[in-house]
């Protein structure tokens, strides 16, 4: 699977790992990963295995945090590589994320 | 192991005596403690019963006709391949030269005429006894000898392994030279050569905790990361992230590895060091000790990676007749008499001393003449880089601006749309070609983005406005998939060429759709301002191709895109 998702903080954060390729073929996946999770509200996008992103996983990033803010919640974006991070700042991303080392 | 019962039970005697009333004599008393009796009258007869049963024990008198007894003791002896049957000689004679003949021919023991039952069963009984004994010995001896083998012949299979995961044609690089010798038939040292697409030369000098087979188990898994990452041109720092990662997962956490890593950089004529754990690795100019990579860094494996890119190499300008040298700490740490310990100081005095090109040999030798005679050897590595010739070999890579120049058409019809994603190929396509080293992920976003807007507006004619929302995003990849599925015409080109100038790692992509065009003024205009999180769905994409490209052009009606990539954001 290229999406696996872990418990933090005691089960009220949701961590969601993206293996490979991050784009539109993970869409159900990606959405299932969070969907479930009723009652949490802090998310955490772990990008360390990510290799590529396109701007449909910049979409689905954006929709996670629609789902997130209407729990009023937060979404963070962890472990970028130095490409990737290049990718989310000229979307501008480091406004509407929190993005972490 | 039997007891002596059981032994009794299961014993066959060999009486051998020339005397029926004599012979008969022991084996009653044999016979009555339920031993088994096979008698002889000569020696020759003996070795004949010998050869035709499974005898335990050989009662023996010494003068017969024929084949007396001594002979016949030495021919049963010879005929006894380590199965251990005790011979004792039944005899009236005391006469000490007689008796040392006894013991001469391969006899045991003396059993003294006129036979005495209490005597003879106690010999008996411990001569059985020595006998189990003897096979018990024997038994775990063969028992060990087969582990032995088998162990060896796994370790010499492990090696193999080992030899063949961590072997490169880059270790043959003119210039380079290395000594590596493990303590046991495995190390836990590592060395690791491979060319980047770029045609420099990354080195692994590396330790994993430990030797023998503990340490050498996470060799093969490393050194295929390894190679996988260089031929793919990673960037060092991310290299150094990965196999981190790697480690860190798969080792058990009392088991890590120290490494240096080493770019050698012909055309910039450039060396870059990444130091954790190791000894120093020394840049030597004639009797000057240029530079000193010293340890930086914790260990690969150690701990999960905090902060991606934080691993990167030093680089220095390297003048002419420069040396470098990098070892582990088997050639550090040895120990001479007293205990004390080679050192750093030493290596770089013997280095200073050397002569032009000789330290390598110098500081072997000098190593080997430092080490305690009783003191054991560790898993050692040296490697020599003699720079000018490995600058002068940088073996003609990819990405020298002048180097390369190529292009290619992809045109994929209806029917292979359905099925295949070209965009995993092409990245290959580009990194096999030398393309692209660092900025892959940059150049991924821009082929992966004019490619889809070929296929999902121009050949499926997609609308991105309902992406907007949620159920809109879940619907449109429904519709994207229902439309591939039936879909019967149409196609997408895809060119690429790649047109390095100086100072720019020039990909030019064009990609050309069947469809009827679009707006693309509208998009281009909306994605020249507004952010991408704000931007139209459709104009995301275009948005990122806009920031990562220098030039971009659509050509009417808006079919064809052709983007010049050069990489100037890389760093």
């Amino acid at each position: 699977m290229s999406i696996h998702t872990t418990a933090e903080d005691g089960g009220k954060t949701l961590v969601v790992n993206v293996r490979g390729y991050f784009d539109f073929s993970l869409h159900k996946d990606f959405r299932q990963a969070y969907k479930g999770a009723e009652g949490i509200r802090r998310f955490v996008v772990d990008l360390r295995e990510t290799e590529y992103m396109d701007s449909s996983a910049l979409g689905m990033l954006l929709l996670l945090r629609e789902h997130a803010t209407d729990q009023g919640g937060e979404v963070v974006l962890r472990n970028s590589s130095r490409e990737v991070r290049k990718i989310l700042e000229i979307a501008n991303f480091q406004r509407l994320f929190r993005i972490e080392e | 192991m039997d007891d002596g019962q059981d032994a009794a039970e299961t014993s066959t005697f060999l009486v051998v005596d020339d005397e029926p009333v004599n012979a008969m004599l022991l084996e009653t008393v044999l016979s009555a403690r339920g031993f088994r009796v096979v008698t002889a009258a000569d020696g020759e007869e003996a070795v004949a019963r010998f050869q035709e049963h499974a005898v335990d024990m050989v009662l023996m008198d010494i003068m017969m006709p024929g084949v007396d007894g001594y002979e016949a003791t030495r021919r049963i002896k010879a005929l006894d391949r380590g199965g251990f049957v005790p011979v004792l000689f039944v005899t009236a004679l005391t006469d000490e030269q007689r008796l040392a003949q006894c013991i001469e021919a391969g006899g045991d023991d003396f059993v003294t005429k006129p036979i005495s039952r209490v005597q003879l069963n106690a010999k008996i009984d411990a001569w059985l006894r020595t006998r189990e004994l003897y096979r018990t010995v024997v038994a775990q001896r063969d028992r060990l000898r087969s582990h032995q083998l088998r162990l060896e012949h796994e370790q010499e299979t492990a090696e193999r392994i080992v030899a063949r995961a961590t072997a490169s044609n880059a270790l043959e690089t003119p210039g380079l030279r290395y000594f590596y010798q493990p303590a046991a038939i495995l190390s836990g040292d590592i060395l690791l050569a491979g060319r980047r697409p770029n045609g420099n030369l990354l080195l692994l000098v590396g330790d994993f905790t430990g030797h023998g087979i503990g340490a050498a188990v996470g060799v093969p898994g490393l050194a295929a990361v390894y190679y996988d990452l260089v031929s793919r041109g990673a960037h060092p720092a991310e290299m150094l992230d990965a196999i981190n990662e790697k480690l860190f997962r798969s080792l058990p956490s009392d088991m890590f590895l120290t490494a240096a890593l080493i770019e050698v950089d012909g055309r910039g004529r450039r060396l870059g060091v990444w130091n954790a754990g190791m000894p120093p690795v020394w840049l030597v100019q004639g009797e000057e000790i240029r530079h000193r990579f010293v340890s930086s860094d914790l260990p690969l494996g150690v701990e999960r990676n905090t902060a991606p890119g934080r691993r990167r190499l030093t680089y220095v300008d390297v003048p002419d007749d420069c040396f470098l040298y990098a070892c582990s700490d088997g050639i550090v740490e040895v120990a001479g008499e007293g205990g004390a310990l080679y050192g750093d100081e030493r290596v770089e005095a013997v280095l200073r001393a050397a002569c032009q090109g000789a330290g390598f040999d110098d500081l072997l030798r000098q190593v080997e003449a430092f080490r305690a005679a009783a003191q054991a050897s560790d898993d050692a590595t040296l490697v020599e880089i003699d720079l000018d010739q490995a600058f002068a070999n940088d073996g003609g890579g990819y990405g020298a601006a002048e180097a390369v120049h190529w292009r290619t058409e992809l045109v994929l019809d209806a029917c292979t749309l359905v099925h295949v994603n070209p965009v995993p190929p092409i990245m290959n396509l580009l990194s096999d070609l030398g393309a692209m080293e660092e900025d892959r992920q940059s150049l991924y976003v821009v082929i992966a983005e004019l490619f889809t807007n070929a296929l999902e507006h121009g050949v499926l004619g997609l609308e991105s406005k309902i992406k907007r929302s949620e159920e809109g995003f879940e619907k449109y990849y429904e519709r994207r998939r229902e439309a591939l599925a039936q879909l019967t015409e149409g196609e997408v080109r895809l060119r690429v060429h790649y047109d390095p100038r100086p100072d720019s790692r020039g990909v030019v992509i064009e990609v050309e759709d069947s469809g009827p065009g679009f707006e693309y003024q509208r998009i281009l205009e909306a994605a020249k301002h507004g952010d991408v999180a704000g931007a139209l769905a459709a104009g995301r994409g275009i948005m990122l191709v806009r920031s990562l490209c220098e030039e971009i052009e659509y050509f009417p009606p808006g079919n064809r895109v052709r983007v010049r990539y050069s990489g100037t954001l890389a760093g």
